[in-house]
């Protein structure tokens, strides 16, 4: 009776956890799609705040990301929040395979050309979810 | 294994790493979605693989190596 109360207890924080990786990577994949339009207008070079996103022709307000980008959560917040996920499968020792597409959202962030950054935080993100860090 | 030869284990682990991970824009462009969503998870199984079966064997053999590779991908942006 005790083991199926505790198996009862288990599936239900782990099904907490799925429904919250899955409201993570539902924001993420709206970040990704939104975060960068091609045609979206920069400022001419030459003028102040040359090659800036601005938010439309003629206008004079220079943002700081692509249109659409300010209303979704910050890439390093995004990392964080997949972290605290991680964390909480770990305690329902989760497998590799739910932990990997837990983290493998981070390795679509962009990056510059070599940076080691996302890679880093995807092994950070297994061994917080496998439990072993 | 001495710590000089650890660290040019895991210099290779994240060179390998990288080529894999360059290869994820590539095929987001280039692959339907459902064809992009399998290959970008092997990927992430292999880097997985890389990191769980020898850099943290290798961490936990030279600890102090975690502190380290940690601040040089901060400053610098990879492990030099």
């Amino acid at each position: 009776m005790r083991c199926e109360g505790e198996r009862l207890s288990r599936r239900t924080n782990w099904l907490l956890a799925a429904n919250a990786v899955m409201l993570r990577l539902e924001q993420l994949s709206r970040a990704l799609d939104r975060k960068y339009d091609p045609d979206q207008p920069r400022v001419p070079a030459g003028q102040p705040g040359g090659g800036q996103w601005t938010s439309g022709p003629g206008s004079s307000t220079v943002t700081d990301a692509p249109s659409g980008a300010e209303n979704e959560v910050p890439a390093d917040d995004l990392v964080g929040a997949i972290l605290d996920v991680a964390q909480q499968l770990a305690a329902g020792r989760a497998t590799l395979k739910e932990c990997i597409n837990l983290c493998y959202p981070i390795l679509e962030r962009y990056q510059p050309r070599r940076s080691d950054l996302n890679e880093f935080d995807f092994r950070k993100c297994l061994n917080a979810c496998l439990g072993l860090r | 294994m001495n710590i000089d030869v650890a660290r040019h284990v895991i210099r290779a682990l994240f060179r390998s790493g990288r080529e894999l991970e360059d290869l994820i824009p590539l095929l987001k462009e280039n692959c339907e979605t459902s064809e992009y969503e399998v290959y970008v998870k092997a990927i992430a199984t292999a880097l997985a693989s890389i990191h769980l079966e020898i850099g943290n064997r290798i961490t936990a053999s030279h600890p102090a190596l975690e502190q380290e590779i940690e601040s040089t991908i901060k400053k610098y942006g990879r492990y030099l």
